[in-house]
């Protein structure tokens, strides 16, 4: 029996039933899925949830499916990674890395769309669809392939190859749109009137949302059921903070945790940053914003849950950076060599929001911080392009090699051989 | 007829127009305030605007936006990353 009590209004709090809606026909508030906290109070217990399996459905109980089997390619329960690295050249001792790139399609995505997908097979749902610039659209071709479903992709009709291709592989329906977003939203709006489609960021967005809280989830797990004292995540339509939060929200209301105070903040690109001109001018309205960053994955100019993502880092005592190219693309690079976490650049972004946040002090000493890398940087390698350091390309012969070697050294002002 | 979901933003200064009455009297159209807000520094609502045609509803749409108003699609970007 599932815990899952049907969809709230998150506006005026009004009861709907748990079918393909998102929308509040009355005061026109985003709807959210609501649970039987008692109920899952008992049934949600930190013994349960160890005997689960490794990835998101060790949370069943709190997620908004009712009883199916799920559709499965185990995503979630990323390694929580203690960063010494990072967080000494940052100056934050106890610096946490929330590894997303592990997931099965290697972003954040993939908890989003598990649930989202799982949730149309029980609605009886044949296709799901999706408008995107590449994670999203990679994880539904992939969930869809695993659920036997037929998928229809809407992608920019300039997206990057290296995604279509990620995309493509599991031969759903691609359509690349010309114009902007917004004649894809229109197209998109208009199709979905049309057909019966589960859109998985669209009518079935209350159980798509429901997949990133899993991340809050986890990482309370991971540090022995204890709440961070800040979570830094990326904001692109602001869903995962906004999930976040109410992750975080409902351990308390399920009593795994007695309480927390985890403040949360986010990072935008300075290229495409409504959130965080809104944070900043302690305003509550997102102005929308004409994308221009390297940083595709971040350039949602209007975004759907903005001001949720808005409410959650000011509420908790959180703040959001807006971050420049070029701190992001240091923000990759610092990553990966103090890490090993090859990124994309909605990564970098959140390390470069670390640093921002750790100079204007928000995080006092020893407190712990957990940065959500939401997206492996293999996926958007174009970011990087002229960027990186090219290889030095020799003839195989012993004397290039010692002479690229001894350049090296001197470069580095390394003593003695290299190893290499 | 045609329905539009709209987010209608704008400067305090902004309040003191009728807007709505003029997209009813001067435009033809029918606006449905479903939630607003409006404060000391900046005023919101979210609309329904329905009209007899995408041109028709565009013409009250430019309107708001030649006075200052920002207006958007309420529900957000549908194109995600």
């Amino acid at each position: 029996m599932s815990n899952l009590a049907g969809l709230k209004c998150k506006e005026c709090g009004r009861a709907f039933d748990p079918g393909a809606v998102s929308v509040c026909d009355y005061c026109f508030g985003p709807l959210e899925a609501d649970y039987n906290y008692q109920r899952a109070s008992k049934l949600a217990t930190r013994k349960k949830i160890k005997k689960g399996s490794p990835d998101i459905w060790r949370y069943m109980e709190l997620l908004p499916l009712e009883g199916t089997r799920p559709v499965d390619l185990s995503p979630g329960f990323t390694p929580l990674l203690k960063a010494d690295n990072l967080g000494a050249r940052l100056g934050i001792k106890n610096l946490y890395i929330k590894d997303e790139t592990a997931n099965p399609t290697h972003s954040v995505k993939d908890r989003m769309v598990a649930v989202a997908v799982s949730r149309a097979v029980e609605l009886r749902f044949g296709v799901v669809a999706c408008a995107s610039t590449g994670n999203l659209a990679h994880s539904l071709a992939a969930h869809a392939a695993r659920a036997g479903l037929k998928s229809v992709i809407f992608v920019p009709h300039d997206a990057e190859p290296a995604q279509l291709a990620a995309i493509n592989i599991y031969e759903p329906a691609l359509i690349a749109v010309k114009g902007g977003t917004q004649r894809i939203n229109a197209l998109c709006n208009e199709a979905m009137s049309r057909e019966r489609w589960a859109f998985v960021n669209i009518n079935l967005r209350p159980y798509y949302a429901e997949g990133a809280k899993t991340i809050a989830f986890e990482i309370a797990e991971q540090l022995g059921w204890t709440a961070p004292d800040h979570i830094v995540a990326p904001i692109a339509s602001g869903s995962t903070l906004t999930a976040i939060r109410k992750g975080m929200t409902e351990l308390t209301a399920v009593e795994i945790l007695k309480s927390q105070e985890t403040k949360l903040h986010g990072a935008q690109a300075e290229g495409c940053a409504p959130v965080a001109a809104a944070f900043r001018k302690k305003s509550e309205l997102i102005q929308p914003a004409t994308p221009a960053t390297l940083a595709k994955s971040l350039s949602i100019g209007n975004p759907a849950d903005g001001v949720y993502a808005l409410r959650a880092a000011r509420d908790t005592g959180g703040a959001i950076a807006a971050v420049s190219d070029n701190e992001i693309i240091e923000g990759m690079k610092t990553l990966a060599r103090e890490e090993g976490i090859f990124a994309e650049p909605a990564g970098g972004a959140v390390v470069a929001a670390l640093k921002q946040l750790a100079s204007a002090r928000s995080f006092k000493a020893g407190e712990t911080v957990v940065a959500v890398i939401s997206g492996g940087g293999l996926k958007a390698p174009e970011a990087l392009s002229g960027r990186l350091k090219p290889p030095r390309v020799i003839e195989p012969k012993l004397s290039e090699l010692e002479s690229f070697l001894a350049q090296l050294r001197r470069a580095e002002n390394v003593p003695g051989a290299v190893d290499m | 007829m045609i329905r539009k979901r709209l987010h209608v933003s704008m400067s305090a200064d902004l309040v003191k127009e009728p807007i709505l009455y003029r997209l009813v009297k001067e435009y033809d159209l029918s606006p449905n305030v479903r939630r607003a807000d409006v404060s000391a520094t900046e005023a919101w609502m979210a609309i329904e605007l329905q009209g007899g045609s995408e041109a028709h509803i565009q013409e009250g749409i430019d309107y708001l936006t030649g006075l200052g108003a920002t207006v958007k699609p309420l529900q957000g970007d549908v194109v995600e990353s």
